[in-house]
């Protein structure tokens, strides 16, 4: 009897555990997602914008090529291609105007 | 993120590798295209083939002749063409004139020494024979040659003032051109005695043949007096000739004779109808005017050139706006203005600033610009500001010409010329290239020059001037008939005659004849006549005239 009531009382605490946990882990499941979404959204929107042939400075709508000559600010080699990514492996994470010297972010913010 | 981002572009676009290395090949070339002759933007400018566009030459570059053109409205403004002799300029002009007769436009020449004059009729001739027989008619008829010193036709210089001239202004810019044409001066009392005698025969209609008549015999101008409005200046002036010493008129004359020693001057100032500008000006003719006188007699090209210019500079100002495009080349164009004195060269400044409005554009063309600060020291700022096109051809001399080299900026330093040398690397300064360019000026070869489009606000490009084959043929006579049927010219014979009459004139004058029973006429017999023989010789007026009575010492009023 003892033993059948002690299984009770553990069952009805963690049915109320879950039930006060379950709205929590929704939401946070919810807000995992919606996190994953905008996170995907941006890198789609990202790669949909680093795939153009130039990228417009918001400070003086120069429209810079995102192909030419460059130097890796890592590896100090000039080479050749997309901006973004040199032969040493290192990725740039920005670059600059070619008109009026702003940083011109290559991928979202961390 | 970047893997991805490079993995799509890959597949949208190829290798983002081999494109940067395609615009670096690009931009190495437009370096190398820019750090030699040319400005890039003046070539993309000059090089637009655009329909409706001329062709002015070739870009003269190595690696790089592509034509140069330019769209046919914007030849209308004043040129100058500037280099040694020698060096193209009157094939460049011969070029133009080409392209005004293929674009219908008018086109005038005024040729002092006579070479272009015989090239551009040989051009002509050898254009239309290229022409469709009725365009070949179209064309010849639109030419009018003038001759001033053929022995077959001749124009008249001087004649009766037109609505709207002045004629105080042109008897003193008359008698400007005609004392600087003889290469003399005269003091401030003969200034007046020379003068107004030429204000009062135009203002009676005469010929200016009877000018050393009147100085022979003042009492001619008191019986021209009651034709005019002005009949005291007659009196005043035939007054003040009067009281002038002997001597002093007896000078006068010579210096009339000196100008009028050629039958061909006094033919063509024997006409009382002057060349009639005005109608050449609005008929669309392509006039050729030969004002390269005998080799004995360079002067009286200079005095014809003047006296022809003062007509011509009247009749632009009297032309309406916006009236159909006029393009006036004056050959040597230091010479054309030398002999003829202060008042041409002010009136080209006047013509230079004004005649644009009237679609009036002069093509000057002259060996440097030094000898035009000669004559007047304004005249190359004036010439060269209000020129829209310059094409400077070989140029050693000091003016500067900066404004129209290309200095880009762009021009590499020169490569060693030995191992051991230091390699300088990088660009001109803008010093180091002004020099290089100034140099390149003075050592350019012949038929090359630089172009300047000065609508443009860029500096020029060099180019290479066109072929253009003239043939050597002869029979340019065929050229001559126009002019002459259109009343431009007159013939030599019915000059002789018109001259002949109007010393007849004279002496009837000085003898007292009456002149209300003869009226003022033109002594030109009508265009059809059929020529006269020869006119009697005549002796000089100061031996046919009869001397004025002996002068009255009284000083005259109103003149001085």
């Amino acid at each position: 009897m003892a033993s059948h009531n002690q299984s009770s009382t553990r069952m009805l605490t963690v049915a109320t555990k879950v039930a006060l946990l379950a709205p929590l882990f929704a939401i946070y499941g919810a807000w995992c997602i919606l996190l994953g979404t905008i996170f995907f959204v941006r890198r789609v929107v990202w790669t949909i914008r680093l795939a153009r042939t130039t990228l417009v400075c918001g400070s003086c709508a120069e429209r810079n090529p995102l192909h030419g000559r460059w130097v890796c600010a890592a590896c100090g080699s000039t080479y050749h291609g997309f901006v973004a990514r040199c032969p040493c492996g290192a990725g740039a994470a920005y670059f600059s105007c070619r008109r009026c010297g702003v940083s011109l972010p290559l991928g979202p913010r961390r | 993120m970047n893997e991805v981002a490079a993995a799509v572009r890959f597949l949208l676009r190829g290798s983002d590798k081999l494109r940067a290395a395609d615009d670096d090949n690009v931009a190495i070339a437009d370096a190398l295209s820019a750090s030699s002759a040319h400005d890039p933007v003046a070539v993309r400018h000059f090089c637009k083939n655009d329909p409706g566009s001329v062709v002015l030459g070739q870009l003269a570059d190595v690696n790089d002749q592509r034509t140069v053109v330019v769209a046919a409205d914007r030849l209308l403004t004043h040129g100058v063409i500037t280099g040694p002799s020698g060096v193209g300029k009157t094939f460049y002009l011969l070029h133009l004139f080409l392209l005004s007769l293929i674009l219908h436009l008018s086109h005038w020449i005024f040729d002092i020494k006579g070479e272009t004059y015989t090239l551009a009729r040989r051009l002509i001739l050898d254009y239309a024979d290229r022409l469709p027989t009725r365009a070949a008619d179209e064309l010849l008829s639109r030419i009018v040659c003038i001759d001033f010193f053929s022995t077959a036709a001749l124009p008249c210089l001087v004649g009766n003032l037109e609505p709207g001239d002045d004629a105080e202004a042109v008897a003193w810019s008359l008698a400007s051109v005609w004392l600087e044409a003889i290469r003399t001066t005269v003091g401030v009392v003969q200034e007046s005695l020379w003068h107004r005698p030429i204000e009062c025969l135009l203002r009676a209609g005469e010929s200016l043949l009877l000018l050393p008549y009147v100085f022979a015999a003042p009492q001619i101008l008191d019986r021209l007096a009651s034709r005019t409005d002005v009949p005291a200046l007659f009196h005043e002036t035939a007054a003040r000739l009067r009281t002038a010493g002997r001597e002093r008129l007896n000078s006068l004359i010579a210096r009339c004779e000196r100008l009028l020693r050629l039958s061909q001057i006094r033919r063509m100032l024997a006409g009382a109808r002057a060349l009639p500008v005005d109608k050449l000006l609005s008929g669309g003719y392509c006039v050729l005017v030969n004002l390269a006188a005998p080799a004995d007699a360079p002067d009286l090209t200079k005095g014809g050139a003047g006296m022809l210019w003062l007509l011509v500079a009247r009749a632009i100002l009297r032309r309406p706006e916006g009236g159909q495009p006029v393009l006036i080349a004056l050959e040597e164009f230091p010479q054309f203005l030398s002999g003829s004195g202060p008042v041409v060269a002010n009136s080209v400044e006047a013509l230079l600033r004004l005649a644009r409005s009237r679609r009036v554009f002069l093509q000057t063309l002259q060996q440097d610009m030094t000898s035009l600060a000669a004559i007047s020291s304004t005249l190359p700022t004036v010439l060269t500001t209000n020129a829209g096109w310059v094409t400077l051809f070989r140029s050693s001399e000091g003016y500067d010409w900066s404004w129209a080299l290309p200095s880009t900026g762009h021009r590499l330093k020169q490569p060693p010329c030995a191992p051991w040398e230091e390699q300088k690397a990088g660009f001109m300064s803008p010093s180091e290239e002004a020099t290089a360019l100034r140099q390149e000026l003075a050592r350019l070869p012949s038929r090359t020059a630089y172009l300047v489009d000065r609508h443009s606000g860029l500096a020029g490009i060099k180019i290479r001037t066109p072929e253009l084959t003239i043939s050597r043929r002869t029979d340019l006579a065929r050229l001559d008939a126009r002019a002459l049927e259109l009343g431009f010219v007159h013939r030599v014979a019915d000059l002789a005659l018109a001259e002949s009459r109007v010393r007849e004139r004279a002496r009837v004058l000085a003898e007292g004849g009456d002149c209300q029973a003869e009226p003022a006429k033109d002594p030109l017999p009508s265009s059809n006549s059929d020529g006269m023989a020869n006119p009697p010789a005549s002796p000089s007026p100061t031996s046919r005239i009869p001397r004025s009575p002996s002068p009255r010492r009284r000083r005259p009023e109103g003149i001085g």
